[in-house]
């Protein structure tokens, strides 16, 4: 299959390997089912393989590094019956790009050599599918041949995450790494089935020093409901491509990152509960661990600076009937609003700082508040003193 | 020359290094993050405003603003606030079909978040305390037990409780050798449609208590540079090993452990009974073939006891998965079976180990 864009490797630069199975070949409802699969007693997913391609078209739609530009993406999907799959990603499908065990086995070697060749490379892995997850540092992702009659373990059609992880975290490859699994957990009685089983795919290299960044996002659903909106995307991929889109953004920084970007950190603080509000709001639960070698990094960065949905409102009530307000934005010094009072003032603005001049009428007492609108917007409440 | 004034910034701390200002954020006003040079007090800077922040004890992050005027010194006051901030920031109604983006600011609270359901109602929780192991019950509040080291307990303590029709085990953050008081408090939460139990070690362990707040919220570089700069709590783990081995964990997962091996080995030798202790030395050890018989002596060892925190449990499991070939494969397997047994029923989101007790035992 190789990689969907010309690699290039003779320079640092971004590698990316992105993995999505909904469709079982083996498991209840495919095709070829057989007694290993049914062992499982999993269903097909709907939505792994679409969301794999999503975050693969906004890596190559969207993604901007500027130290590492992307370099190869290597994309394996084996989408559902009537799965639908980013129209930018299809027609650079070709050949058997299915998610297969070698498949897998192909793509994942060539990728770990595209990260070895420089130190300052990014290596980005993003796998969703059904899983089984066995700690907080990693889970079993289960690929499209799973159960295969001529597989010798019940588990050679997985690939273990965690041990891939722990194979690329030395100092001869990419230093900085993003890691992304999406699995649909399973219910404990379940996944306790799997606990000791060997046999998952993984490298196994065992090193002295770890890579300087090697993040790790689990993205732990179980069951369907948790995991995925039926045929849409899952719930991870939808908060991740929030976050993406703007929504965790945060400023420059005076130690050489002149853009505003999307850090580990700001993954970190923001992805879980965006996670865990999107699957609360389907009477679902999940979560998201965070391991590996945690280390400040830059993902991802903007061209400008992000915009805001700022909304200001004022308490009490019976304020806002005698209160003007006056917004200027610090770093400019640009008068954004005179004399409002039409309040909730609502506008889209620029990320800064801003001072919000409240002059009122008795028995409130006017009042200079200091505001700061960072992504992804904030609803701001000023209390008008009396 | 550019006009400028002065930045005072006080840090109001129990924690020596929050209160050093190591963790201070200093912004401009186009929020680009400002290099202090290693001033973390008193900063000269170009006239205009700006928004210092920091993450206190409590695990959350407080911010002020200040308006740096010519000539002048501004001063800045961040503390731990007992009441709600005068900005009231509302978070998000997350719909069930997609969100109405009007902003997100998850709070960083003590606990893990809490999400608020649109339509559910708070179920009924009927918590009991079942049995206490190496500890004793100081007193108990509503939904909180308070707990104190018993002398001379020779392994981790734990509380078992029952809630509503399940049993959950959680080992609690107490050492009968820690100097002055050791204790804990175990809370029965509601986060969501989902009931929890969390171990927190005591406000007074200062060090201790403000680094697993933040590892709480999610601020895992802050609660690193808490831990790496807790000189006295990391040399002095005689008075701390609980504080000890959750700085130790807290390096480990942003890559600094490896600096403090022979601390680490201390750590494992003079604290046996604490397994945890012995997972940062096989995680640092297993590198090393010359190392590895030993690091396998460690590991099984650790296997076999309770531990104090889920992040060692999980990460001495992926540690045997993964285990070098050559080596003993049959004491391998036996200790992954031993904790894999327990690792489906596990609440991986507890700092402190906390699982549920299956029916059949």
């Amino acid at each position: 299959m190789g990689s969907l864009i010309p690699e290039d490797v003779t320079k640092p630069g971004t590698h990316a390997l992105v993995i999505g199975v909904s469709h079982y070949r083996h498991l209840e409802g495919g095709e070829a089912v057989t007694s290993a699969g049914k062992d499982f007693a999993m269903e097909q997913l709907t939505a792994a393989a679409r969301s794999a391609s999503e975050f693969a078209a906004w890596l190559l739609q969207d993604y901007k590094c500027d130290r590492a530009p992307l370099k190869s993406l290597r994309v394996l999907l084996s989408p559902s019956e009537n799965e639908i799959i980013h129209p930018r990603i299809v027609p650079l499908l070709q050949d058997d790009s299915s998610a297969t065990l070698d498949n897998v086995k192909t793509e994942l070697l060539d990728f770990m050599q595209a990260c070895d060749s420089h130190n300052e490379n990014v290596a980005i892995v993003y796998v969703v599918g059904h899983g089984v997850q066995l700690t907080k540092h990693g889970a079993i992702v289960l690929l499209h041949d799973v159960g295969a009659d001529n597989h010798l373990s019940i588990l050679e059609g997985a690939i273990d995450v965690a041990g891939v992880h722990a194979a690329m975290n030395h100092p001869n490859t990419a230093q900085t790494q993003f890691w992304f699994v999406d699995a649909c957990r399973q219910e404990p009685m379940v996944a306790r089935y799997f606990e000791s089983l060997g046999g998952a795919l993984a490298p196994r290299n065992v090193h002295k020093k770890d890579a300087e960044t090697s993040i790790f996002f689990l993205a732990a659903g179980t069951g369907q409901q948790a995991f995925a909106r039926p045929n849409k995307v899952t719930l991870f991929n939808e908060a991740l491509l929030w976050a993406l889109s703007g929504s965790v953004a945060v400023g420059p920084e005076d130690n050489g990152r002149h853009l505003w970007h999307v850090s580990t950190t700001a993954l970190i603080k923001q992805l879980p509960d965006r996670v865990k509000a999107l699957a609360h709001a389907e009477g679902a639960r999940q979560s998201v661990e965070i391991t590996g070698k945690i280390h400040e990094a830059v993902f991802h960065e903007y061209s400008e600076i992000p915009t805001v949905n700022v909304s200001i409102d004022l308490h009490p009530q019976e304020a806002k009937d005698v209160s003007k307000g006056t917004l200027v934005q610090d770093a400019t010094d640009e008068l954004i609003v005179q004399q409002y009072d039409e309040w909730p003032f609502q506008r889209q603005l620029e990320a800064g700082l801003y001072v919000m001049e409240i002059q009122a009428e008795p028995p409130f007492r006017s009042k200079n508040k200091p505001l700061s609108f960072v992504p992804p917007g904030r609803n701001t409440i000023i209390n008008v003193p009396s | 020359m550019s006009k400028s004034g002065t930045l005072y910034i006080k840090i109001r701390s129990d924690v020596e290094p929050i209160r050093s200002g190591v963790l201070v954020e200093v912004r401009d006003s186009s929020l680009r993050l400002l290099e202090l040079g290693g001033n973390y007090s008193q900063v000269d800077l170009p006239l205009g405003l700006y928004e210092v922040s920091v993450v206190l004890e409590d695990g959350k992050k407080y911010c002020q603003y200040a308006k740096v005027e010519e000539g002048i010194t501004t001063a800045v006051t961040l503390q731990v606030e007992e009441e709600a901030l005068e900005e009231l920031i509302n978070l998000p109604s997350v719909t069930g079909h997609g969100f109405d983006d009007d902003g997100l600011q998850p709070r960083s609270s003590k606990a893990k978040t809490s999400v608020k359901a649109k339509s559910s109602s708070a179920k009924s929780i009927s918590a009991e305390l079942l049995e206490v192991d190496g500890a004793i019950e100081l007193y108990q509040t509503s939904s909180t037990w308070h707990f104190q080291a018993q002398s001379n307990a020779q392994r981790v303590a734990t509380a078992l409780i029952r809630l509503n029709k399940q049993q959950f085990l959680i080992s609690l953050p107490v050492c009968s050798t820690h100097v002055g008081n050791s204790s804990c408090s175990v809370k029965v939460e509601q986060q969501g449609d989902r009931i929890v139990v969390n171990a927190w070690i005591s406000p007074d362990q200062y060090e201790a208590s403000a680094m697993q707040n933040m590892l709480g919220s999610g601020f895992f570089l802050e609660a690193a540079g808490v831990a790496e700069n807790a000189i006295e709590l990391l040399q002095g783990k005689y008075s701390d090993p609980v504080g000890a081995a959750l700085g130790a964990l807290i390096m480990h997962k942003t890559g600094q452990l490896y600096r403090r091996k022979s601390w680490v080995e201390n750590l494992a030798q003079d604290f046996s009974w604490l397994p945890d202790g012995k997972v940062m030395l096989v995680s640092l050890l297993l590198g090393d073939e010359s190392e590895r018989e030993r690091a396998l002596k460690l590991a099984v060892a650790a296997s076999k006891q309770q531990m104090l925190f889920t992040e060692n449990f999980s990460l001495l499991l992926g540690l045997l998965r993964r285990w070098p070939r050559g080596s003993d494969t049959e004491k391998i397997q036996n200790a992954i079976e031993a904790m894999a047994s327990r690792s489906p029923f596990l609440d991986w989101e507890s700092i402190c180990l906390s699982y549920m007790v299956p029916e059949e035992e």
